[in-house]
């Protein structure tokens, strides 16, 4: 009976990819979640790690920018490093892998294991510590070959709509006009001064005003009435003879029209006696939801296994992709404030101005080479707007952004066996990118006209170099005493070697190479960065019976990043588990088919302070070498730290796997708890040094927090199945410690402060204390912190203030799959709890009328005036300053729920298509990212972990793409 | 067989990780190295020392200096932005109201904040250019005898003490009667990098600011600079007087402005009818401190964020030219300047007539005063807007875009009216030094109305105010005048946008300068508590009134 049970259990025995190999589920001490194929490839993405939104529990992930092949952020169990890197390291099929994510294509994907605690991944030592992901490619299965096709089309849409802005051109003037009557009237002006300031002004873009009339008035009459309402008389449309003036629907204009976007991928794999292979080849066009966006993939693999001798086993598997990533330039969050984004002057350009320079009769004009003519706001007719110069739309499409890029993925090894149990392997990786990205600038329209067209031509090789020599041995004494250990070496090299150049004045307006372009004298850089990593590891594993599992890995690293004093780092862990189900008092406990303890403690390193050329060498103090003048002028410009040494964190683990009710539901509860010391840090100086940063090794911070992750069978019959799962993640994040010189009063910046017993992201802002009921002016207490509640409205006095944490206390996912007669339906959502972020677009939308031109939020519509002295939004008033002044009242909930994803299909049945020689058809449809629920309309935040500022954060940057899909599947 | 195979395998994969012993050395292959390679590059060709010395230079013209280029910001270009951000201070200096105006904040007080990036970058720029001067100065020994060395720590010194002379003005009040009052923080090349570094006191810095220029023109003398980029004994002397001038020693400023003038002339009038000011060697012999700016520096791609670009009327496709962002002179002083005056010329009128546009054409596409009014689509060109200045010319003709413009930093005239001010104010005759230059030089039609003390200094005031405008003199005069900013009096239509239309007085506490926060957070010498408060940002129409003896 016994005997039947346990191999039972081995068949039903879960294969784990861990680091440096395959282990046992049940055997495994450490804390891994995998997400396999059928997860990845419900969703339509074509960066994998865009799939991971909320299916693995402890794994938070944020997207930055919706630009089509761009990477979400990975933050494994909260944030380790202040100034390092939180980036988890990517391993695939056993290779370091610091090329784009989006080069693998999805479909190759087998399963993603993520190394959460030491226990899993301290063997990796060096660059371990933020955890690991493994991507593990699919491989032939023993049978005969299938082949696999797979075809879908869709399209995107933007994903987040914009904020409730005001959207009537009559309402925008009537409170533009208000707000310049205001800045006259409420410091003391008579009305009748007042009305005659704001009809002198309300036009007048040198002045203040708008600069845009874009209503006919009659004769004599004027736009806004005493009454601050639009004329009654006035007629949307004006003419002044030259042109005509007609406000346009920005919003509409540029994100109305759905993009295509198409992907095919077929791959034939199988298996014999000795040789395994894997075949793939795929395509896909991404045209993301803007002019001349777009990302292209042909991607092909090939893998084979050989068992060459019963002693010598030889595989490659080799990946070619060619991905050219079309990304118009100032898109992202670094771009707040270029009226060349098109989300950000999407999002805050008032309602009165056209997009289009109409001819006089109100045809949209076009010019002597056919092209539509936008207005810049500019020049472009004759009336200017006070700002947001330039119309991305319009040279959107006549510029061209281009990323060819070639990445070769190698892998190559041998085995030998020269005794039973013992193998040893050379394996050597070898990931190339050449990068050619071509740049230009249209010398027609926008900012290119001066120059005469603008070309960018760059040019970047990055090789990267893995070689690893493993030794391991696998022995049983006694039948119960199970042994695995592993000894080797292992060294990364990764290089980058750039080229690049720029120039203007384009003699062909469309090629963007540098032989097109004359001017003199072209801009040329070049450089070459070498990162290398080396170390020694061992590892043991123990089990008794497959009852008591004990680990110990360790590992000795090497990094070119420090000083050669300070190089070297010893990591390490131990690992424990107990496969409690096993145990004979558990016998019966039949609705216990498995129950295992684990617990565990390792130190890991991290090296990675940034990624800029500087980082490279943190160590030395760096300076630049330019042209002035014809002379070599040198100047400072990174302050290096010879003493800079590695970032340590001690991870603690403890938890429970499990499987209950005939494995009807199983999961996992753990408790982590994860401590970082000598952290990597650009500690901020006074800025009368010469330079803003320090590197150092300061303090520490501690991550402590629970995990659910919970699989459930609902309901199981012959032609129905529905399953559900859920997971949870809750952990808070403390500094405790930081260097002396910052102790007592942290390390303050204009958002945020580090001090001991706060977080990494508590926010640090002036409190805002509401509307003086008096006279409208927003009023902040001055400070908080030392006890001053006093209420000023002067915003120079008002101290920064510790508001606390801004991390969401709670995240993870959901989501629930049915299959019923051939259908099947699956839908999963992410969720974040509890945390907050700066919404900096709602803030420069609130402004009181001081950034004319700039539309308002309909919330200001509730502004302070003297009959509506009861409300937390300030007086509109021209003169008062609104833009940047930072406080708690623009920190709000970053709560979210996002339906990542919805997927419905049909399977035909077997007998309708099995005349065709198909094997299998599955028809489908999925929508993907169709929505998010948030505190206000417009707001993401799912691009932030939290924080934010006046220009960090807010919705400027790419949106999220909502794709909606359709597709089928065969085999055969 | 079987056995040979597996040790030969084993052989293999042994070998193979021998030879993978890979190298942990890595340097930078780069324009950017680390100090040991610019040690090796030094051993080896010790000229490349003079390298660090142009850096220091260079520091104040670059691009992006500050915040760098991923910013991009349109106020980062060196000290000419700084020189900008003091006279659209003052009162002088009119530019629109609209959101190209990346300096509206100097112009309606905002920047009288810790947290903005203006008056971030008025502070670190100096700083940022402290440090590389501390460094030189530390990498040669005291005790050295070589002439190149003694002459680089001479340049050093000075460039220190003019950093000093950029910020002192703007952080306290003037020299006379608050030298006990705090101002900024000092760093030498003595001090460790210590976070508690509180603000010295006006007279520790004005002591410190003297004590380099002493030293620098020691070091430098006999030296020959090898352009007008770089600082000589004259151009140390230069400084001094303005130091002096600052703190009042009077006969002490009157003397050095003379030797720092010695064998210079100012510009001919006949040379000034044209739109002038872009090579620090197209004048007679006028300049005496330059920044020498080269198309590396500027080119067509990056002339929109250029002093050109900028401040002058000129640069196609500029914030100025392209979106009519255009600097003006306030219409008060403007109606002062006699017909007379040559530098009347310097500003198109009401009706945008200048004769300096005479014999002007831009691109060829308007000549004369068409060029005002003239219009080139796509943000190339915008209409002047009446006081628009046409002092400033531009490099390579009117309409180009390549902004690599010098700027002057130090010229002649300057120190004559140090020298005639100074020396009224010791009891000499001033009087007289204003008048030959004057006459000589700008308006031959011009007396002297008044003949000596404050009036007679107000006088000076006035001619510097135009002699000077757009060069960055506005403020520090103001502050070491004790002067009301006027840039509006009753019965005047002002040309300022309304939101600019105010009086400050002269001991308004919202004059002085706020330090980063970026400091006061690290600095625990100078907690927030301790930066300058008081005052409240002014609103149109405040100081209605007040006067400052010129435009009076």
């Amino acid at each position: 009976m016994k005997v039947v049970l346990k191999s039972d259990a081995e068949v039903l025995d879960e294969v784990l990819v861990v680091a440096y190999g395959t282990a046992k589920k049940s055997a495994f001490t450490g804390s891994a979640s995998t997400i396999k194929a059928d997860k990845i490839e419900a969703r339509t993405v074509s960066n994998v790690t865009n799939a991971l939104a909320g299916q693995v529990a402890g794994v938070q992930i944020t997207q930055t920018n919706g630009q089509p092949g761009t990477s979400a952020s990975i933050r494994i169990r909260g944030v380790g490093s202040m100034s390092a890197s939180n980036s988890p390291l990517y391993v695939v099929d056993g290779v370091p892998y610091d090329g784009e994510i989006s080069a693998i294509n999805p479909q190759d994907i087998e399963s993603m294991t993520v190394l959460k605690d030491a226990a899993a991944n301290a063997i990796y030592g060096a660059r371990g510590a933020n955890g690991v992901v493994l991507i593990t490619t699919k491989r032939g299965e023993r049978g005969e070959a299938k082949v696999t096709f797979d075809a879908k089309w869709g399209s995107n849409k933007r994903g987040v709509p914009n904020y409730d802005v005001m959207t009537d051109p009559a309402m925008y003037y009537e409170t533009a006009y208000r707000a310049l009557y205001n800045s006259q009237f409420y410091n003391g002006k008579s009305a009748s001064e007042s009305y005659a300031y704001a009809d002198r002004v309300l036009l007048d873009a040198n002045n203040g005003g708008l600069g845009y009339l874009v209503y006919t008035v009659p004769e004599g009459q004027k736009l806004i009435g005493t009454n601050f309402k639009l004329n009654p008389n006035a007629t949307l449309g004006y003419s002044d003879g030259s042109y005509y003036y007609t406000p346009d629907d920005w919003y509409d204009e540029i994100f109305g029209k759905g993009n295509l976007r198409q992907e095919y991928n077929v791959t034939i794999s199988g298996a014999s006696d000795k040789l395994s292979y894997y075949v793939s080849a795929g395509y896909l066009d991404d045209n993301g939801i803007i002019d001349n966006s777009g990302f292209e993939r042909f991607s092909g693999r090939a893998k084979a296994d050989y068992q060459a001798k019963p002693w010598l086993k030889v595989g490659t598997n080799i990946a070619y992709t060619y991905y050219n990533i079309k990304s118009p330039s100032g898109q992202t969050s670094d771009d707040w404030g270029s009226t060349g984004n098109l989300f950000y002057i999407s999002n805050l350009i008032a309602p009165i101005y056209p997009m289009y320079v109409r001819n006089a009769d109100g045809s949209i004009k076009v010019d002597d080479r056919g092209m539509t003519v936008y207005d810049f706001g500019s020049g472009s007719t004759n009336f200017n707007r006070p700002t947001l110069m330039g119309n991305p739309a319009g040279t959107l499409s006549l510029d061209d952004q281009n990323t060819y890029s070639d990445m070769l993925s190698t892998k190559w090894y041998a085995t030998i066996t020269p005794i039973e149990g013992l193998s040893i392997t050379a394996t050597l990786g070898a990931n190339v990118l050449n990068q050619r990205a071509n740049a230009l600038q249209n010398p027609f329209y926008g900012s290119g006209v001066s120059a005469q067209g603008y070309v960018s031509v760059e040019h970047q090789r990055i090789f990267d170099i893995n070689q690893q020599y493993m030794a391991t041995y696998k022995t049983t004494f006694n039948n119960v005493h199970n042994l695995d250990l592993l000894a080797g070496f292992e060294s990364y090299s990764h290089k980058i070697q750039y080229l690049g150049g720029s120039n203007s004045m384009l003699y062909n307006p469309f090629i963007g190479e540098l032989n097109n372009a004359i001017n003199t004298p072209p801009s040329v850089s070049s450089y070459t960065n070498e990162y290398v990593t080396m170390g020694y590891l061992a590892r043991a594993q123990y089990d008794y019976d497959g009852k008591y599992f004990v680990s110990a890995s360790y590992r000795r690293d090497a990094s070119s990043r420090f000083h050669p004093d300070h190089r070297w780092g010893n990591f390490g862990s131990v690992g424990l588990a107990w496969l409690m189900s096993k145990e004979t008092f558990m016998e019966d406990l039949t609705w216990i088919n498995m129950l295992k303890l684990k617990a565990s403690y390792g130190v890991q390193g991290n090296d990675n302070l940034g990624t800029g050329s500087a980082y490279y060498y943190a160590y030395a103090d760096q300076f630049t070498v330019n042209n002035s003048n014809g002379d070599y002028s040198v100047v400072f410009a990174y302050k290096g730290n010879k003493d800079l040494t590695w970032e340590t964190s001690h991870a603690f683990n403890v938890g429970f796997d499990f499987e209950l009710f005939g494995s009807r539901l199983n999961g996992t509860v753990e408790y982590f708890s994860r401590k970082t010391s000598d952290l990597l840090y650009n500690q901020p100086v006074p800025i009368s040094f010469g330079y803003s940063t320090v590197p150092k090794n300061v303090g520490s911070i501690i991550n402590k927090g629970i995990e659910l992750d919970l699989n459930g069978v609902l309901y199981r019959s012959k032609n129905i199945e529905w399953g559900a799962n859920f997971n949870l993640t809750h952990y808070k994040n403390k500094i405790t410690d930081l260097d002396p010189t910052v102790k007592e009063n942290g390390i303050r910046y204009s958002n945020a402060i580090y001090r001991i017993g706060g977080s990494l992201y508590n926010a640090y802002l002036p409190v805002y204390a509401g509307v003086n009921p008096e006279n409208g002016l927003p009023q902040y207490y001055v400070d908080p912190d030392n006890g001053d509640y006093t209420i000023t409205t002067n915003y120079e006095l008002a101290q920064q203030s510790d508001l606390g944490s801004t991390l969401a206390k709670v995240y993870g996912g959901f989501g629930t799959t049915l299959n019923v007669y051939g259908f099947d339906l699956g839908i999963q959502l992410s969720y974040q709890l509890g945390g907050k972020v700066y919404d900096g677009t709602y803030e420069a939308l609130m402004q009181t009328g001081d950034l004319m031109g700039q539309n308002f939020h309909k919330d200001v519509l509730n502004a302070w005036t003297p009959e509506n002295p009861n409300t937390d939004i300030p007086r509109m008033c021209t003169s008062d300053i609104s833009s940047q002044r930072m406080s708690s009242r623009f920190l709000v909930s970053s709560d979210y729920l996002s339906f990542n994803n919805v997927t419905i299909g049909y399977t035909l049945p077997k007998r309708w298509i099995a005349k065709l020689g198909i094997s299998n058809l599955r028809l489908y449809v999925t929508g993907d990212n169709l929505g998010v629920i948030t505190c206000r309309k417009g707001f993401d935040p799912r691009q932030y972990f939290g924080l934010g500022s006046s220009t960090g954060s807010g919705n400027f940057s790419y949106s999220a793409l909502r794709t909606i899909t359709g597709g089928v599947t065969l085999n055969f | 067989m079987k056995a040979y195979n597996k040790i030969f395998s084993a052989v293999a994969v042994g070998s193979m990780a021998l030879a993978s012993c890979t190298d942990l050395d890595t340097i930078p292959q780069n324009g950017t190295f680390t100090e040991d390679q610019k040690q090796e590059v030094v051993e080896m060709l010790p000229e490349r020392l003079a390298a660090d010395v142009t850096g220091m230079y260079a520091a104040n013209l670059t691009q992006f200096t500050i915040f760098g280029s991923s910013q991009g910001r349109g106020d980062d270009f060196g000290y000419p932005a700084v020189a900008l951000s003091n006279d659209l201070n003052g009162p002088d200096m009119v530019a629109p109201n609209n959101g190209y105006n990346w300096f509206s904040t100097c112009s309606e007080y905002s920047d009288r904040s810790d947290t903005y990036a203006n008056p971030y970058m008025r502070w670190a720029l100096f700083y940022n250019q402290i440090k590389m001067a501390n460094d030189i100065i530390n990498s040669i020994p005291s005790d050295t005898d070589d002439p190149v060395l003694i002459a680089y720590r001479g340049q050093a010194k000075a460039v220190r003490a003019f950093d000093y002379l950029n910020l002192a003005p703007y952080f306290q009040f003037k020299y006379k009667g608050n030298e006990d009052k705090p101002c900024i923080p000092i760093v030498t090349e003595q001090m460790d990098a210590d976070p508690n570094n509180p603000r010295a006191t006006v007279e520790e810095v004005y002591l410190q600011i003297i004590s380099d220029l002493d030293a620098a023109i020691a070091d430098l003398e006999g030296y020959v600079r090898n352009n007008h980029g770089e600082i000589d004994q004259q151009v140390a002397y230069g400084l001094r007087a303005r130091a002096n001038l600052y703190m009042e020693n009077w006969q002490a400023a009157a003397d050095d402005a003379a030797k720092a003038m010695a064998g210079y002339t100012p510009y001919q009038r006949t040379e000034l009818t044209q739109p002038m000011f872009v090579s620090s060697d197209e004048s007679g012999n006028g300049w005496i401190w330059a920044l020498e700016i080269t198309e590396s520096d500027y080119n067509a791609s990056n002339s929109l964020i250029s002093w050109p670009g900028v401040l002058g009327s000129f640069c196609e496709g500029s914030y100025s030219a392209g979106v009519g962002m255009y600097k003006s002179i306030n219409v008060l002083l403007f109606d002062m300047i006699p017909d007379s005056d040559v530098r009347k010329g310097w500003w198109v009128d009401e009706n945008l007539h200048s004769s300096n546009l005479t014999g002007q054409s831009w691109r060829g596409l308007a000549t004369g005063d068409d060029i005002a009014t003239l219009i080139v689509e796509n943000q190339g060109k915008a209409e002047f807007l009446p006081y628009t200045n046409v002092k400033f010319g531009m490099y390579g003709g009117l309409g180009n875009n390549v902004a690599a413009n010098d700027w002057p930093l130090m010229r002649a005239e300057e120190m004559i009216l140090i020298q005639a001010e100074a020396t009224a104010m010791a009891g000499g005759d001033g009087k007289s030094i204003l008048e030959n230059f004057i006459r000589n030089y700008r308006d031959p039609e011009y007396t002297c109305p008044v003949n000596s003390g404050t009036d007679f200094q107000d006088e000076v005031w006035f001619q510097r105010r135009v002699e000077l405008w757009g060069e960055g003199f506005s403020m520090a005069d103001i502050m070491r005048l004790g002067k009301n900013i006027v840039r509006v009096k009753s019965g005047v239509t002002s040309n300022f946008p309304e939101a600019y239309q105010f009086n400050i007085a002269a001991d308004d506490p919202w004059l002085l300068m706020r330090i980063p926060q970026d400091e006061t957070n690290s600095n625990t010498g100078i907690p927030p508590t301790a930066n300058n408060t008081g005052g409240t940002m002014p609103i149109q129409g405040d100081g209605m009134g007040l006067t400052d003896g010129v435009t009076d």
